[in-house]
Protein backbone atom coordinates (compact mmCIF):
# COMPACT_ATOMS: atom_id res chain seq x y z
CA UNK A 1 0.00 0.00 0.00
CA UNK A 2 0.96 3.63 -0.14
CA UNK A 3 1.86 3.89 -3.83
CA UNK A 4 -1.24 5.61 -5.16
CA UNK A 5 -3.42 8.26 -3.61
CA UNK A 6 -6.26 5.88 -2.73
CA UNK A 7 -3.92 3.52 -0.97
CA UNK A 8 -2.52 6.51 0.87
CA UNK A 9 -6.01 7.65 1.94
CA UNK A 10 -6.82 4.22 3.33
CA UNK A 11 -3.44 3.97 4.98
CA UNK A 12 -3.76 7.34 6.74
CA UNK A 13 -7.32 6.50 7.83
CA UNK A 14 -6.18 3.17 9.24
CA UNK A 15 -3.17 4.58 11.04
CA UNK A 16 -4.78 7.66 12.52
CA UNK A 17 -8.47 6.98 13.15
CA UNK A 18 -9.26 6.81 16.82
CA UNK A 19 -5.90 8.27 17.79
CA UNK A 20 -5.56 11.27 20.02
CA UNK A 21 -4.42 14.46 18.29
CA UNK A 22 -0.83 15.50 18.53
CA UNK A 23 -0.40 18.23 21.12
CA UNK A 24 -0.33 21.65 19.56
CA UNK A 25 2.83 23.66 20.12
CA UNK A 26 1.96 25.65 23.20
CA UNK A 27 2.34 29.38 22.98
CA UNK A 28 4.56 30.71 25.69
CA UNK A 29 2.29 33.51 26.82
CA UNK A 30 -1.36 34.16 27.38
CA UNK A 31 -4.29 32.19 28.66
CA UNK A 32 -5.34 28.93 27.06
CA UNK A 33 -7.86 29.47 24.23
CA UNK A 34 -11.48 29.36 25.33
CA UNK A 35 -14.90 29.41 23.72
CA UNK A 36 -14.48 32.99 22.53
CA UNK A 37 -11.67 32.01 20.18
CA UNK A 38 -13.18 28.66 19.24
CA UNK A 39 -14.74 28.92 15.75
CA UNK A 40 -17.34 26.28 16.70
CA UNK A 41 -18.90 28.67 19.20
CA UNK A 42 -20.75 31.91 18.67
CA UNK A 43 -22.05 34.53 21.06
CA UNK A 44 -25.79 34.51 21.74
CA UNK A 45 -27.49 37.47 23.40
CA UNK A 46 -30.97 36.87 24.76
CA UNK A 47 -33.30 38.68 27.16
CA UNK A 48 -34.76 36.71 30.04
CA UNK A 49 -36.45 37.78 33.25
CA UNK A 50 -33.97 38.74 35.97
CA UNK A 51 -35.53 36.44 38.52
CA UNK A 52 -35.49 33.49 36.08
CA UNK A 53 -31.77 33.96 35.39
CA UNK A 54 -31.03 34.34 39.11
CA UNK A 55 -32.94 31.19 40.07
CA UNK A 56 -31.48 29.17 37.20
CA UNK A 57 -27.92 30.31 37.95
CA UNK A 58 -28.23 29.42 41.63
CA UNK A 59 -29.51 25.92 40.86
CA UNK A 60 -26.88 25.41 38.11
CA UNK A 61 -24.01 26.44 40.38
CA UNK A 62 -25.27 24.13 43.12
CA UNK A 63 -25.81 21.11 40.88
CA UNK A 64 -22.96 21.55 38.37
CA UNK A 65 -20.24 23.48 40.20
CA UNK A 66 -17.52 24.87 37.95
CA UNK A 67 -19.68 24.94 34.82
CA UNK A 68 -20.75 28.22 33.29
CA UNK A 69 -24.19 29.34 32.16
CA UNK A 70 -23.21 28.82 28.50
CA UNK A 71 -23.12 25.09 29.15
CA UNK A 72 -26.61 25.14 30.65
CA UNK A 73 -28.00 27.05 27.65
CA UNK A 74 -26.17 24.71 25.23
CA UNK A 75 -27.66 21.68 26.99
CA UNK A 76 -31.19 23.14 26.89
CA UNK A 77 -30.89 24.01 23.20
CA UNK A 78 -29.52 20.58 22.28
CA UNK A 79 -32.44 18.94 24.09
CA UNK A 80 -34.89 21.27 22.37
CA UNK A 81 -33.54 20.40 18.91
CA UNK A 82 -33.55 16.66 19.68
CA UNK A 83 -37.13 16.74 21.00
CA UNK A 84 -38.31 18.74 18.01
CA UNK A 85 -36.78 16.26 15.57
CA UNK A 86 -38.28 13.30 17.42
CA UNK A 87 -41.72 14.97 17.34
CA UNK A 88 -41.44 15.72 13.63
CA UNK A 89 -40.45 12.13 13.00
CA UNK A 90 -43.30 10.77 15.12
CA UNK A 91 -45.84 12.93 13.22
CA UNK A 92 -44.35 12.34 9.76
CA UNK B 1 -14.77 2.64 11.46
CA UNK B 2 -13.51 3.43 7.96
CA UNK B 3 -16.19 3.48 5.29
CA UNK B 4 -15.50 4.01 1.62
CA UNK B 5 -18.06 5.07 -0.98
CA UNK B 6 -17.18 3.82 -4.43
CA UNK B 7 -18.63 2.95 -7.81
CA UNK B 8 -16.79 3.08 -11.12
CA UNK B 9 -19.86 4.66 -12.64
CA UNK B 10 -20.36 8.31 -11.69
CA UNK B 11 -23.65 9.96 -10.79
CA UNK B 12 -24.85 7.17 -8.52
CA UNK B 13 -25.18 9.36 -5.42
CA UNK B 14 -21.85 8.60 -3.73
CA UNK B 15 -21.50 12.10 -2.30
CA UNK B 16 -25.09 12.21 -1.03
CA UNK B 17 -24.53 8.88 0.67
CA UNK B 18 -21.12 9.99 2.00
CA UNK B 19 -22.55 13.20 3.49
CA UNK B 20 -25.45 11.43 5.18
CA UNK B 21 -23.46 8.47 6.46
CA UNK B 22 -20.94 10.92 7.91
CA UNK B 23 -23.86 12.80 9.55
CA UNK B 24 -25.12 9.52 11.03
CA UNK B 25 -21.72 8.49 12.38
CA UNK B 26 -21.04 11.99 13.72
CA UNK B 27 -23.97 11.40 16.09
CA UNK B 28 -22.00 8.44 17.52
CA UNK B 29 -18.48 9.92 17.55
CA UNK B 30 -16.26 12.43 15.76
CA UNK B 31 -16.33 11.74 12.02
CA UNK B 32 -14.20 13.02 9.15
CA UNK B 33 -15.31 13.00 5.52
CA UNK B 34 -12.47 12.90 2.99
CA UNK B 35 -13.40 13.96 -0.54
CA UNK B 36 -11.14 12.65 -3.28
CA UNK B 37 -13.65 13.10 -6.09
CA UNK B 38 -12.39 15.44 -8.84
CA UNK B 39 -15.74 17.23 -8.75
CA UNK B 40 -15.32 17.87 -5.00
CA UNK B 41 -19.07 17.47 -4.51
CA UNK B 42 -18.74 16.74 -0.79
CA UNK B 43 -16.44 19.70 -0.22
CA UNK B 44 -18.84 21.94 -2.14
CA UNK B 45 -21.70 20.60 -0.02
CA UNK B 46 -19.84 21.65 3.11
CA UNK B 47 -18.47 24.96 1.83
CA UNK B 48 -20.74 27.06 4.04
CA UNK B 49 -19.73 25.20 7.16
CA UNK B 50 -23.26 24.02 7.98
CA UNK B 51 -22.42 20.32 8.15
CA UNK B 52 -22.06 18.79 11.63
CA UNK B 53 -18.77 17.04 10.77
CA UNK B 54 -15.45 18.02 9.17
CA UNK B 55 -14.88 17.69 5.42
CA UNK B 56 -11.42 17.86 3.83
CA UNK B 57 -9.88 16.88 0.52
CA UNK B 58 -7.38 14.04 0.46
CA UNK B 59 -4.39 16.39 0.57
CA UNK B 60 -5.55 17.68 3.99
CA UNK B 61 -6.59 14.30 5.42
CA UNK B 62 -3.41 13.55 7.31
CA UNK B 63 -3.12 17.03 8.83
CA UNK B 64 -6.78 16.95 9.87
CA UNK B 65 -6.38 13.55 11.51
CA UNK B 66 -3.30 14.67 13.41
CA UNK B 67 -5.13 17.78 14.66
CA UNK B 68 -8.15 16.00 16.03
CA UNK B 69 -9.27 12.52 17.05
CA UNK B 70 -11.73 10.97 14.58
CA UNK B 71 -13.36 7.65 15.38
CA UNK B 72 -15.01 7.33 11.99
CA UNK B 73 -13.65 8.21 8.57
CA UNK B 74 -15.80 8.29 5.43
CA UNK B 75 -13.93 8.28 2.11
CA UNK B 76 -15.75 9.65 -0.95
CA UNK B 77 -14.10 8.59 -4.21
CA UNK B 78 -14.38 9.59 -7.88
CA UNK B 79 -16.37 7.62 -10.44
CA UNK B 80 -13.23 7.34 -12.51
CA UNK B 81 -11.36 5.35 -9.89
CA UNK B 82 -9.14 2.70 -11.46
CA UNK B 83 -9.32 -1.00 -10.50
CA UNK B 84 -6.09 -0.81 -8.55
CA UNK B 85 -7.34 2.17 -6.54
CA UNK B 86 -10.55 0.29 -5.81
CA UNK B 87 -8.65 -2.72 -4.50
CA UNK B 88 -6.31 -0.56 -2.41
CA UNK B 89 -9.26 1.19 -0.81
CA UNK B 90 -11.16 -2.04 -0.26
CA UNK B 91 -8.16 -3.49 1.53
CA UNK B 92 -7.85 -0.46 3.76
CA UNK B 93 -11.44 0.12 4.85
CA UNK B 94 -13.87 -1.76 7.11
CA UNK B 95 -16.74 -1.40 4.69
CA UNK B 96 -17.10 -0.44 1.05
CA UNK B 97 -20.51 0.97 0.13
CA UNK B 98 -21.38 0.87 -3.57
CA UNK B 99 -24.35 3.18 -4.26
CA UNK B 100 -26.31 2.27 -7.38
CA UNK B 101 -29.41 3.82 -8.89
CA UNK B 102 -31.78 1.12 -10.14
CA UNK B 103 -31.69 1.70 -13.89
CA UNK B 104 -30.44 -0.48 -16.71
CA UNK B 105 -27.22 1.45 -17.38
CA UNK B 106 -26.22 1.40 -13.70
CA UNK B 107 -25.52 -2.31 -13.94
CA UNK B 108 -22.56 -1.89 -16.29
CA UNK B 109 -20.48 0.25 -13.92
CA UNK B 110 -21.58 -1.78 -10.95
CA UNK B 111 -20.69 -5.08 -12.56
CA UNK B 112 -17.26 -3.66 -13.43
CA UNK B 113 -16.74 -2.47 -9.86
CA UNK B 114 -17.90 -5.76 -8.34
CA UNK B 115 -15.73 -7.71 -10.77
CA UNK B 116 -12.61 -5.91 -9.57
CA UNK B 117 -13.57 -6.36 -5.93
CA UNK B 118 -14.48 -10.03 -6.08
CA UNK B 119 -11.03 -11.24 -5.07
CA UNK B 120 -10.70 -8.88 -2.12
CA UNK B 121 -11.67 -9.88 1.38
CA UNK B 122 -13.31 -6.51 1.95
CA UNK B 123 -16.91 -6.19 3.08
CA UNK B 124 -18.47 -4.65 -0.05
CA UNK B 125 -22.20 -3.97 -0.13
CA UNK B 126 -24.41 -2.37 -2.76
CA UNK B 127 -26.77 0.41 -1.68
CA UNK B 128 -29.87 0.81 -3.82
CA UNK B 129 -30.05 4.56 -4.11
CA UNK B 130 -32.65 7.04 -5.37
CA UNK B 131 -35.29 4.35 -5.54
CA UNK B 132 -38.45 5.77 -7.11
CA UNK B 133 -41.58 4.89 -5.17
CA UNK B 134 -43.67 4.67 -8.34
CA UNK B 135 -41.25 2.26 -10.02
CA UNK B 136 -40.41 -0.34 -7.35
CA UNK B 137 -39.85 -3.00 -9.98
CA UNK B 138 -36.55 -1.39 -10.99
CA UNK B 139 -35.10 -1.87 -7.51
CA UNK B 140 -36.52 -5.38 -7.19
CA UNK B 141 -34.96 -6.42 -10.49
CA UNK B 142 -31.56 -4.91 -9.68
CA UNK B 143 -31.61 -6.60 -6.27
CA UNK B 144 -32.46 -9.93 -7.88
CA UNK B 145 -29.67 -9.51 -10.45
CA UNK B 146 -27.17 -8.67 -7.70
CA UNK B 147 -28.33 -11.60 -5.58
CA UNK B 148 -27.78 -13.88 -8.58
CA UNK B 149 -24.23 -12.53 -8.89
CA UNK B 150 -23.62 -13.27 -5.21
CA UNK B 151 -23.23 -9.58 -4.37
CA UNK B 152 -24.23 -8.33 -0.94
CA UNK B 153 -26.97 -5.68 -0.96
CA UNK B 154 -28.17 -3.54 1.94
CA UNK B 155 -31.75 -4.23 3.01
CA UNK B 156 -32.21 -0.48 3.40
CA UNK B 157 -33.00 1.44 0.21
CA UNK B 158 -32.64 5.21 -0.16
CA UNK B 159 -35.74 6.81 -1.71
CA UNK B 160 -35.54 9.31 -4.56
CA UNK B 161 -36.63 12.50 -2.82
CA UNK B 162 -36.26 16.16 -3.77
CA UNK B 163 -35.25 16.86 -0.16
CA UNK B 164 -31.75 15.52 -0.97
CA UNK B 165 -31.36 18.02 -3.83
CA UNK B 166 -32.48 20.83 -1.54
CA UNK B 167 -29.96 19.68 1.08
CA UNK B 168 -27.16 19.78 -1.49
CA UNK B 169 -28.20 23.23 -2.70
CA UNK B 170 -28.34 24.58 0.86
CA UNK B 171 -25.16 22.83 2.03
CA UNK B 172 -26.89 21.04 4.91
CA UNK B 173 -27.82 17.53 6.01
CA UNK B 174 -31.30 16.60 4.79
CA UNK B 175 -32.83 16.79 8.28
CA UNK B 176 -32.19 20.55 8.21
CA UNK B 177 -34.14 21.08 4.99
CA UNK B 178 -37.60 22.60 5.07
CA UNK B 179 -39.37 19.88 3.12
CA UNK B 180 -42.32 17.67 4.10
CA UNK B 181 -40.31 14.55 3.25
CA UNK B 182 -37.02 15.64 4.82
CA UNK B 183 -37.39 13.36 7.84
CA UNK B 184 -38.36 10.43 5.62
CA UNK B 185 -35.15 11.04 3.70
CA UNK B 186 -33.10 11.18 6.91
CA UNK B 187 -34.84 8.11 8.34
CA UNK B 188 -33.56 6.10 5.37
CA UNK B 189 -29.96 7.02 6.19
CA UNK B 190 -30.51 6.38 9.88
CA UNK B 191 -31.80 2.93 8.97
CA UNK B 192 -28.74 2.41 6.76
CA UNK B 193 -26.38 3.52 9.54
CA UNK B 194 -28.07 1.14 11.96
CA UNK B 195 -27.86 -1.69 9.45
CA UNK B 196 -24.13 -1.02 9.11
CA UNK B 197 -23.62 -0.96 12.86
CA UNK B 198 -25.97 -3.69 14.02
CA UNK B 199 -26.68 -5.73 10.90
Amino acid sequence: MGENKYARMAEIAQQLHGTEPEPAIASKRGRPPGKRSNPNFERLTVLVKKQTRKDAQRIWEDTEPGRDMSELVERLLVNFVRDHRENVRAVG
Amino acid sequence: MIICLANSKGGQGKSTAAIHLAAFFQKQAATLLVDSDHVRASLAWGREGKLPFDVVDESDQEAAMRRRRYDHVVLDTPGSIDPRGLKELAAGCNLMVLPAIPEAIAMDGLAYTLHHLKDTKADCRVLLNRVRHNRPKEATELRAALDAMGAKVFKTEIPDLAAFDKAAAQGVVVYDVNDPRAMRAWDAFEALGEEIMYG
